[in-house]
């Protein structure tokens, strides 16, 4: 083999050697350059999951919170007082007069029995079992069967679309939603209609309530209640769209993703 | 004994042909992506213009004419084959992408008509592999501006861009500037100069051969 073709196969490897390590170093730099943007991806994407659970966390925590003082407020404004005058004209009885005594008696069984009702009620609305049995819409039906029972209010309950069974602890959640917004009607609206509207599509479950109350004026800022209603709303990744003004009532629309 | 020039020309046509015949294997692979379902007609046209050389530069089975307008045609399906490979890619910027391959298309088209099919044309492979290798600048500024969730290293698309990448970057210079130096140097060296363009060739299939068995392993971990 000649002098020149050697050098020429030398040069050849050294070439071919160098587009080699030049392939090797390109691709090198090209997968740790993806895999640093990865890395700080991943470390994004754990640092909001952890936010998003603890904020989820704070909203449950205050939504308990908020439960607890509500049933507080419950037992001290209505069934205590109930109890409280029972005791009253149980220890008032004057056994000289049989009629008054007997007035009295009846009175404090009727106050005790109210009272009765109230924690059977207080009970049942915040017994989880009925929905986690029974599924949603059931759980609904109850409360307007409720409502109605009250002649208060002339209250419907609509379900559209194809229904069917969420998750159990999501449809817990959709209907304490809808207990707070009845609540809210029943305490501050002062309404005589109300309408519950379900419709399931293939991808949301859309919720509305609306009552042709005194409504309220949205610049004043939320009250408790609603507060409850928007965190509950988020813990299930939904949007919540409150109308309402002044003597014209409120509509609330929920639309929670099903998948 | 054979030049080193035939000896790269045969190495490379061996590894195109086992580049093929792994292609075809991802023919009948389900959930295979469109881009490399089809991707058995690159190797495959690569080894007709190997095939059209070896006939005719080492066996002398025709004339150079024949070839030349053989090559040159089967030239611009490269090009044609890489531009429906990155608008099936890409997601981004497509009507870039279509302007700069319509482009480099007609520019090509034209100069040939111009120099006729049956010369050499070494213009063709600068202006192709110049848009080819646009395409996988393309690739690279998605792959980086997207959320990074993929694993580049079984990623087919991924290894299949960088060989091209590769591949029309080495030998962009050496094809714009080959009359340069065909006109300057002896054809021994322009014929050793050429021969590390069919290196970055080979060097090009073998990462083909790697994209292929992502898919493959894929499939078989499945």
């Amino acid at each position: 083999m000649s002098d020149t073709s050697t050098q020429s196969i030398i040069v050849f490897v050294i070439l071919s050697t160098v587009l080699i390590l030049l392939l090797i170093t390109f691709i090198s730099i090209i997968i740790y350059r993806y895999q640093q943007k990865q890395n700080a991806y991943f470390k994004d994407v754990e640092t909001l999951k952890k936010e998003h659970e603890s904020a989820m966390l704070q909203s449950q925590l205050e939504i308990q919170e908020q439960t607890f003082q509500n049933i507080s407020r419950e037992i001290h404004d209505n069934i205590g007082q109930k109890l409280t005058l029972a005791k009253l004209h149980l220890n008032t009885l004057s056994f000289s007069n049989i009629e008054q005594t007997a007035s009295q008696v009846n009175d404090s069984v009727n106050m005790i029995s109210e009272a009765i009702n109230d924690l059977s009620d207080i009970s049942h609305s915040m017994n989880s079992e009925n929905i986690l049995n029974n599924g949603l819409i059931k759980g609904l039906e109850f409360e307007v069967a409720q409502l109605t029972k009250s002649g208060l209010y002339n209250i419907s309950l609509t379900v559209t679309g194809n229904t069917l069974f969420l998750d159990t602890q999501k449809e817990l959640v959709v209907f304490r939603i809808v207990q707070e917004a009845l609540n809210n009607i029943i305490k501050h609206a002062n309404a005589s209609i109300i309408k519950i509207e379900l419709h399931y599509s293939a991808s949301t479950l859309s919720l509305k309530i609306s009552d042709n109350g005194t409504g309220f004026d949205q610049t004043m800022g939320n009250g408790s209640g609603l507060i409850n209603m928007k965190k509950r709303t988020e813990m299930l990744a939904g949007q919540i769209t409150i109308n309402s003004e002044l003597n014209a009532g409120t509509t609330i629309s929920i639309n929670i993703p099903l998948l | 004994m054979p030049s080193l020039y035939n000896i790269v020309i045969w190495v490379g046509t061996l590894v195109i042909l086992v580049s093929f015949i792994i292609a075809l294997r991802l023919v009948r692979k389900k959930n295979c992506p469109l881009y490399l379902k089809n991707f058995y007609l690159y190797p495959l046209l690569i080894l007709i213009i190997s095939v059209n050389t070896v006939l005719s530069f080492s066996l002398n089975l025709y004339s150079l004419s024949i070839q030349m307008t053989i090559q040159n045609i089967l030239l611009i399906a490269d090009f044609i084959f890489w531009g429906v490979f990155f608008f099936r890619l890409l997601r981004q910027k497509i009507k870039i992408l279509q302007f700069l391959f319509i482009l480099c298309l007609t520019i090509t088209i034209l100069l040939r008509f111009i120099n006729g099919f049956d010369k050499a044309g070494f213009e063709i492979y600068a202006i192709t592999n110049f848009g080819k290798a646009l395409f996988c600048l393309f690739y690279y500024i998605e792959l980086f501006k997207t959320k990074p969730k993929l694993i580049l290293k079984n990623e087919p698309a991924f290894w299949i861009v960088s060989g091209l990448f590769f591949y029309s970057c080495v030998s962009l210079p050496f094809y714009a500037i080959y009359e340069f130096i065909h006109a300057r140097f002896p054809i021994s060296i322009s014929k050793n100069l050429f021969s590390l363009t069919n290196i970055a060739i080979i060097l090009m299939h073998i990462l083909f051969i790697k994209a292929y068995l992502c898919q493959i392993r894929q499939h078989k971990a499945l």
